[in-house]
């Protein structure tokens, strides 16, 4: 196994992409290559912050309100 | 105006209580993909109506988050963006050679090395949802549901009609379209001390 090949399957290690064998065999390399490691672990803090930063919004409450009234009109007119 | 009623039918309590935990997360996406409070609060409302009209062809035990984005998804990409203007959005053209690693390696030196990044940890939440905003909506909508929202490739192919090549590709170029988004902001917040 070699660094390009490495690199090509990096995100699918961070996206679930790969079979657990698959992902020992990489995680192998990684313990081994520094380059290969650090690329890893900036992409991994990467998607990380994304997730973090833009996965935390809470939707308003009036709006749950109005889906449950929306909810109730339709329920009503199919009455 | 009433919020749950006791004389509402048995499937619509099951809708609300199973339906309604993934409006957060929703109206998140919705707000990425519209850009916009109130079309975000829209767009999410109508998702639900289309959701409860079709209840009874959610197949229990399978994901119900994915089944509800991929309603939103669907509405959006048919209907809310043919209503919006055209805002700013950010070439993919030129990102291809941009490298994050390197251009952490500089500023950060341990990277690989601590658990986390000086320069990335000094972003704030705006600076992030900004960028990410600012990207292509081809781009903009996979990088939202596979890593804000967590969907496998397959789910997120079957959301767009696409294929999954498709969708790793837009990832790869999305993703580096956002990294070096976050990095020039990086630069001009001060977080990186003139190199780049």
């Amino acid at each position: 196994m070699n660094c390009r090949e490495v690199l090509e399957e990096i995100s699918l290690i961070l996206d679930g992409e790969l079979s657990p064998e698959r992902c020992e065999e990489l995680k192998g390399h990684l313990e081994r290559c520094t380059e290969c490691f650090g690329r890893h672990e900036t992409e991994r803090l990467f998607k990380d912050l994304v997730r973090r930063r833009c996965g935390c919004e809470s939707a308003p409450p009036q709006l749950v309100t109005r889906i449950r009234f929306a909810i109730q009109v339709e329920v009503a007119r199919s009455e | 105006m009433a919020t749950s009623s006791q004389s509402l039918p048995a499937p619509v309590h099951r809708f609300e209580d199973e339906a309604l935990v993934y409006a957060d997360a929703l109206y998140g996406s919705a707000l990425r993909m519209t850009r916009n409070p109130a079309d975000a609060e829209d767009l999410v409302q109508e998702t639900y109506l289309r959701a409860f009209r079709a209840w009874d062809r959610f197949e229990p035990g399978t994901n119900l988050k994915a089944w509800l984005f991929k309603i939103m998804t669907n509405l959006f990409i048919s209907g809310y963006r043919q209503r919006r203007r055209e805002p700013v959005t950010v070439s993919t053209d030129d990102t291809e050679e941009f490298d994050l690693y390197r251009n952490l390696l500089a500023h950060d030196a341990e990277v690989g090395k601590s658990a986390e990044s000086i320069v990335l940890e000094g972003l704030v939440d705006d600076d992030v949802k900004q960028a990410l905003s600012n990207l292509a909506e081809n781009f903009r909508i996979p990088v939202l549901l596979a890593d804000v929202e967590g969907f496998s490739y397959r789910e997120i192919a079957d959301m767009l009609g696409i294929p999954i090549g498709t969708v790793m590709s837009r990832l790869h170029r999305g993703r580096k379209a956002l990294q070096k988004a976050l990095w020039e902001k990086a630069v001009e917040s001060g977080l990186v001390g003139g190199r780049s």
